[in-house]
């Protein structure tokens, strides 16, 4: 098990390295100038901009200036974006509020989705199971930043529950609207996949097994049907946790949260590579040991693929 | 100045006034403690890496330094005059050598005298290159600024030669060429001063400016908090009305719009995708600036094909229904001259190409050779608006003159990289704000060799004569009759088409009221608060 987990860990090493790098290569590769995009209100004086160009090599070749990148970072020297904001303060600061955001949310949303999953799956084809489906179906139809404002505006400006934005109030008064949209949003994925999964495991023979052998409903439900049933779900909730990131960009743009999604998306319509490329690392370091964790999961629940 | 992203409108994003007191969500401007205090919250565009109007020119910094620091001159609110407010006199006798008087009493919050020096020091400072100061350009007038920014390498010398400290409250300053408006130009905030504490490290103090205005930070600003400030006690001159200023800082103008309805703000300005709705939403809290200190104009390419032939670029322009297309940009009016409305020496009706005049335009095209090949219209494609307003364009010159027209969406960003690099082969929308109130700041950056967003890279000797003429005489009427001269050029030339005004529409609660002159625009640092 912990050799298993060493060698995951090894692994990582080359892969971060090449996807940094091709996430550089595309950031590198977006039409338009960085510098270009900084001077926004009015033009930038030749020099500055030859100045900016020099002090950030952005007339290297692409390799060259990754490896200068690369090189700082390993240093932690995460430098400055191009309009001299410190990174590694920002990410200090911003990494809280996307924490709070992205728990929060997937909190909301495994709740909602085991508990809607599991009772539709047991009850199949019952009334839960029944508006479940169309429920889902329209939370997936409807645009997530269509949802997000409406909610906005229902809840915040004409109910006044909810502040309208920002993070001034704290967890969980600040963050509770947006990580239950966001909650919501993702649950009908979840709730599906686990409802599905648990009619699978319920026609299984050894289900049936248990059933002659006269054992409680409930206990088949809980020792013998979830345990299998649960292990797609596991995978899911991981993989989603980066998705819930994503799902963050458009949040806190919306709610006016100032965290890393927020950072991100400004990041790469600036074209700052070098912030992209840092945020892209924490999260695919993120979510490596995310799937790490799946994986020995797996483990604990299914003695078939106990890692030696 | 504020050349807008979209080239559709430069505008000053502005803000969200709250009484943070009356109102149940946080605003993070209440602390219980203002009992009885007028305080007055505002929200603006997001993300500015510093307070400070040198280092960060973007819209967001120039108002909050509205609020901290305080201008060298201004306009008067009620005539439109240039007054003094920092300065004693701004003062010259050939337009060139300007001597700076500065009136005594003026202090910096950190207790240091506000002096001569402090003004070369932070002059100095941002005009050097390698500190990569974004308000750098704007002394490029100044004797000695290209020491200071050589086309490569690193500088030599880290002063401007024409900036002279003559005692504590004067100092000279000598531009590479005369030029009439100077004084209008010190208005602007960036050019203050940094205190002489901060410039031994300004980005040790990104986060805790110190400056002279009516307002000072109540205590250290973190980056994505909204910015708390309280009255400056040293403030030597009557302050705004209210007793504490927030700035809350929104990502996304329609959140900061959702702000305002909530109660949780008083004052916003209208997002574009909310102006045919805002007066449904808030009624009677709406409001338009009664200044437009804007254009929206085309900028034809004009040392390309047809484009060359000014008979041409007046037929295009006679085939314009401006009426029409005012009516896809809410608020907005036709412009009928070639400066921006209520500007001393604004004339209306200059542009006699202005009005739709079908026929003339057929008679002037038919005159011209006509218009071989196909007329290309660029447009903004991450709004979605800009492509309807290039097809409108476009359809007029189609029915009135018969011209063929292909559609080029490109995004913001790169249709304005490419423009700036004068490398557009087709009709272009361009917005412009003049940075100082003079008709010369419509002229040279758009129509001058060398104009700031000039990226059609007109060039016209007869017009750089007329302007520099009027930029060489230090009496501010006989100069402005210079610039008329060079207008009535620009009319007969049309190296840009004017379309549109747009004024800014805005949000505010009730008794609370920005200052809103039509020779300045809006400024909700100022305003009057009564309830």
């Amino acid at each position: 098990m912990f050799r298993y987990a060493l060698r995951r860990l090894i692994i990582m090493v080359p892969i971060g390295i090449i996807v940094t790098f091709i996430v550089y290569a595309m950031v590198f590769a977006l039409p338009g100038d960085p510098i270009q995009a900084l001077s926004g209100d009015k033009p930038l004086a030749p020099s500055v901009i030859a100045a900016k160009r020099a002090y950030y090599h952005l007339d290297d070749p692409l390799f060259s200036q990754y490896l200068h990148f690369m090189g700082n970072l390993l240093q932690g020297n995460l430098g400055q974006t191009f309009d001299g904001q410190d990174i590694g303060e920002q990410l200090a600061l911003r990494w809280p509020v996307t924490l709070q955001l992205g728990l929060t949310a997937l909190a909301i949303q495994t709740v909602f989705g085991l508990l809607f999953g599991i009772y539709a799956g047991w009850r199949r084809d019952g009334l839960v199971d029944r508006s479940l489906l169309g429920a889902t179906l329209a939370v997936l139809a409807v645009p997530g930043l269509v949802v997000m404002f409406f909610a906005q505006s229902l809840f915040s400006v004409q109910l006044g529950w909810f502040p309208v934005s920002g993070s001034a109030d704290g967890w969980p008064t600040s963050y509770l609207l947006p990580a239950t949209v966001l909650g919501v949003l993702g649950f009908a994925g979840l709730a599906r996949i686990t409802r599905t999964s648990l009619v699978e495991v319920a026609g299984a023979d050894f289900v049936r097994t248990g059933r002659a052998k006269g054992l409680s409903p409930q206990r088949i439900l809980w020792r013998h049907v979830l345990r299998n049933a649960l292990l797609p779900v596991i995978t899911f909730i991981g993989l989603d946790l980066a998705g819930t990131l994503g799902g963050a960009i458009i949040t806190e743009g919306i709610y006016n949260l100032n965290g890393i999604g927020q950072f991100m998306f400004r990041s790469i319509g600036m074209k700052e590579g070098g912030v992209v490329v840092t945020l892209s690392t924490v999260l695919l370091i993120g979510y490596m040991v995310v799937n790490l964790i799946v994986d020995l999961l797996y483990g604990l629940l299914d003695p078939r693929v106990r890692h030696v | 100045m504020r050349r807008s992203r979209h080239a559709a409108h430069a505008v000053t994003a502005l803000a969200v006034a709250v009484a943070a007191t009356a109102c149940s969500s946080g605003s993070g401007s209440d602390d219980g403690a203002s009992g009885g205090k007028k305080s007055v919250v505002v929200a603006t565009k997001n993300e500015i890496p510093a307070i400070n109007p040198a280092k960060d020119n973007s819209s967001t910094s120039i108002q909050l330094a509205w609020a901290m620091w305080a201008p060298l001159t201004d306009l008067d609110q009620k005539t439109g005059k240039l007054k003094y407010v920092v300065a004693d006199s701004v003062t010259s006798k050939d337009a060139r050598t300007w001597t700076i008087k500065l009136k005594p009493g003026w202090t910096f919050t950190n207790g240091e005298k506000l002096t001569a020096k402090a003004f070369v020091d932070t002059w100095n400072y941002t005009a050097y290159a390698p500190h990569g100061y974004k308000n750098n350009g704007f002394f490029s007038r100044i004797n000695g600024y290209d020491d200071l920014n050589p086309a490569s390498g690193k500088p030599k010398k880290t002063t401007m030669s024409g900036l002279k400290v003559i005692n504590d409250l004067t100092f000279r300053v000598t531009l590479d060429k005369a030029f009439s408006p100077y004084p209008t130009t010190l208005m602007y905030y960036g050019s203050v001063a940094l205190a002489p504490e901060v410039l031994k490290d300004p980005d040790a103090y990104d986060h805790k400016p110190i400056g002279y205005g009516p307002y000072k930070l109540k205590s250290q600003w973190k980056a994505g908090q909204p910015v708390d400030m309280v009255r400056n006690k040293k403030y030597p001159l009557k302050g705004p009305e209210a007793d504490q200023l927030t700035y809350r800082l929104f990502s996304n103008p329609e959140t900061a719009y959702n702000e305002f309805l909530a109660g949780s703000v008083d004052y916003t300005i209208v997002p574009d995708t909310k102006s045919d709705t805002y007066k449904k939403d808030a009624p009677g809290k709406g409001a338009v600036s009664k200044a437009a200190v804007n254009m929206t104009y085309l900028a034809p390419p004009v040392n390309s094909g047809p484009y060359k032939d000014p008979k041409v670029r007046r037929a295009l322009s006679l085939a314009l229904d401006r009426k029409a297309l005012t009516k896809l940009r809410a608020g907005s009016f036709p412009a009928t001259s070639f400066t921006a409305p209520s500007l001393p020496g604004h004339r209306e009706n200059t542009c006699d190409a202005c009005t739709l005049d079908v026929a003339k335009a057929k008679a002037l095209l038919k005159q011209a050779g006509g218009f071989p090949g196909t007329l290309k219209m660029y447009y903004n494609s991450d709004d979605p608006g800009q492509r309807v307003f290039a097809e409108a364009l476009g359809n007029m010159w189609r029915q009135n003159l018969g011209i063929k027209v292909a559609y080029v969406g490109k995004p913001a960003l790169d249709l304005s990289g490419l423009f700036s690099k004068g490398k557009v082969d087709g009709m272009y929308l361009a917005g412009w704000g003049h940075d100082y109130p003079s008709v010369e700041d419509w002229l040279t950056p758009i129509a001058g060799s060398h104009g700031d967003v000039n990226g059609a890279r007109y060039s016209n000797p007869a017009l750089d004569k007329l302007i520099d003429e009027g930029n060489a005489l230090a009496d501010p009427a006989a100069a402005i009759k210079k610039y008329q001269a060079a207008e009535d050029l620009e009319a007969e030339q049309m190296p840009m088409i004017p379309l549109y005004h747009k004024p800014d529409a805005y949000l505010h609660s009730p008794g609370v009221d920005p200052l809103d002159s039509p020779y300045a625009g809006l400024n909700p640092v100022w305003s009057t608060v009564s309830r």
